[in-house]
């Protein structure tokens, strides 16, 4: 039910109710003043008869009593019959005349509860109130006979009934009045809500250029400046998605464009086996690794790197440092050499306020040699085929980009050994050794060491068993770094 | 997610600037200890600035840049930053990062006072 069916249906309810009860009251009100009224005047006309019959009555003088009877009678309306009754309930006088000499009766009389002296009665059609007054003599306190005086019911009637018809005719012209007012009050009421409604379902159908017109500065003016500011508030929420979604489309383009930066492939040489893995913790990652065939393909270099950081800033980082290496590799078989060129280049941009530790390896396919630097890198690891020993290849150097280039020479060192066959050269980033479980405990060198030492085959079967069990540690937990490792195996 | 709780003194032997992280310095808190190294020191009134480390078990590489810009800064306007009560863990990369010359460490907050008279 429409809020404008309930409100007019209760309106017109509670006016037809308070139009009755006016009614009701009003017509009993005026009922009972008529009839005091009617009755008031019925005495005052039985007490004269009474009185002027007095002298008449005494005498016996029927002739002069029966005028006096028929005149009361005739002169005063509404008043049906006068008669005068002696002591005995003889009509003396009468208006009409054929009733002279009868018992005095009436039909069904009935005592008026306001006025029991009254009796109310049937005559032929009409109600009558017989009103009755005592023939009494002056200065003698003896009651001689009786006057009676019929008033006639219908002039009160009649003018009740007329009363009635006006009441009504009120009451309905009220209630149409009551209903149409509340009717268009509802309307004017559920105009602004209607816009409203019609504005939320607009908005629904992902419309925000909507503003709803504040007219007032009531509850309703109140809603819809309420309702506006929420469409405001939507449009900026929409903004701010649309933004966010932008930005994680840029990153996704960004992602693949770091993905691109990194070799799709290892390098395929004689008598050596490259493998590699790089998975970035967020989107864009802070590691990376690159291979440059050196000096006509007959030295591997082996690069490794991890920028402090992640996100877009390490990714710039990266994608800078991954250049500078690209063109500066060939100027020399040093790679300490190398990294210091890297850092004079990286300083002045980085400037501390971010770093990158590089390991970079140039190993010689025809003697096995390899010519190790690291610039504050994670120690790589040797894998030795005889024993299956591992051992730490460490060599002294800063990170790129912390210190200024006359510090960072000072301290860079290279460290230089042979691979027999079989033998493995293994780098990597800290995401692996760093790598927590729910516990918070570290996959460590140890655990580095256990899964390259329980792995066989080659490159790729190592770099997987390595894979594997860092994510065997992590188990689901989610890491916070990103993986990188490289390995050289000869063959 | 870490937390990371970060509070500061001053040693009476030294007069030294003693800042205590209370957490790792990671990926989600180093901004955190950025900002608050960056309040406090950044009015240059520090010369003298302890990193006290008991309560860190790791450093990941961004928390490492926060504490090498930092003391770049320092020795800039002649002041000096020294670590100590560096957990093993932490030590290892430390170690690796041949950092001592820019960002030295002293083994714990007696050590501090010999290092700092060594400038």
């Amino acid at each position: 039910m429409s809020i404008l069916t309930r409100y007019t249906l209760s309106v017109g309810l509670l006016l037809l109710l308070a139009a009755g009860s006016v009614t009701l009251l009003s017509l009993h009100t005026q009922d009972h003043d008529l009839r005091t009224e009617a009755l008031r005047r019925g005495h005052t006309i039985a007490k004269n008869l009474a009185s002027d019959s007095v002298d008449a009555f005494i005498s016996h003088d029927v002739l002069t009593l029966i005028p006096l009877a028929v005149d009361t009678a005739k002169n005063n309306s509404g008043v049906l019959y006068a008669a005068v009754v002696d002591s005995n309930g003889k009509i003396l006088a009468h208006s009409d005349n054929t009733q002279i000499g009868k018992a005095f009766s009436l039909e069904n009389p009935q005592a008026l509860d306001e006025d029991p002296d009254t009796m109310q009665s049937r005559l032929g059609e009409q109600w009558v109130w017989d009103v009755s007054a005592p023939i009494v003599p002056k200065e003698k306190n003896v009651q001689l006979g009786l006057v009676h005086i019929g008033i006639s019911r219908e002039a009160v009637d009649q003018a009740v009934q007329k009363s009635l018809k006006r009441l009504l005719l009120a009451s309905l012209i009220l209630l149409l009045v009551g209903v149409a007012a509340s009717v268009l009050m509802v309307r004017v009421l559920v105009q602004p809500i209607r816009v409203l409604s019609d504005a939320a379902r607009r908005i629904g159908h992902g419309e925000l250029d909507v503003q709803v017109p504040v007219h007032s500065k009531d509850e309703l003016g109140q809603l819809s400046d309420t309702f506006n500011s929420m469409i405001g508030n939507l449009k900026q929420a929409e903004k701010v998605k649309l933004e966010k979604e932008r930005i994680q489309g840029e990153l996704n383009v960004a992602h693949s464009i770091q993905a691109g930066l990194l070799p799709s492939a290892p390098p395929k040489f004689a008598n050596i086996d490259v493998a590699f893995v790089c998975s970035p913790a967020k989107e864009l990652g802070g590691d990376f690794f690159d291979w440059f065939a050196l000096e006509g393909g007959t030295k591997l270099g082996l690069v490794i790197a991890d920028v402090s950081g992640k996100g877009v800033p390490a990714a710039l980082h990266m994608a800078n440092l991954r250049n500078m290496m690209r063109f500066i590799s060939p100027q020399s078989s040093h790679p300490a050499e190398i990294l210091k060129k890297v850092n004079a280049l990286a300083w002045p941009d980085l400037k501390g306020d971010s770093f990158v530790t590089v390991g970079y390896a140039i190993f010689d396919m025809k003697s096995k040699e390899l010519i190790y630097a690291s610039a504050g890198h994670e120690p790589s690891l040797w894998q030795k085929h005889k024993d299956g020993s591992l051992s730490e290849c460490r060599a002294k150097g800063m990170p790129v980009g912390i210190a200024e280039p006359e510090d960072f020479d000072t301290v860079i060192q290279e460290t230089r050994f042979t691979l027999e066959p079989g033998d493995s050269f293994i780098m990597f980033t800290d995401g692996i050794t760093e790598a927590m479980n729910s516990q918070e405990k570290q996959f460590g060198r140890e655990g580095m060491a256990e899964a390259l030492k329980a792995s066989r085959g080659g490159a790729e079967a190592m770099v997987k068993a390595v894979v594997n069990a860092v994510k065997k540690h992590a188990d689901g937990f989610e890491q916070s770094d990103d993986i990188t490792l490289l390995l050289l195996k000869t063959v | 997610m870490s937390n990371l709780e970060i509070n500061h003194s001053r040693d009476g032997a030294t007069n030294a600037m003693v800042i205590k992280p209370n957490g790792n310095l990671d990926i989600f808190t180093y901004q955190n200890f950025r900002q608050y190294l960056q309040d406090l020191l950044g009015t240059g009134s520090e010369s003298k600035v302890v990193v006290d480390l008991a309560d860190t078990a790791y450093i990941a590489s961004s928390g490492w840049a926060v504490l090498l810009s930092q003391s770049r800064m320092l020795r800039r306007s002649g002041g000096k930053m020294v670590l100590c009560n560096m957990k093993d863990e932490i030590r290892g990369v430390y170690e690796v990062m041949n950092v001592e010359t820019l960002l030295p460490c002293s083994a714990g907050l007696d050590g501090v006072k010999k290092i700092f008279e060594e400038a």
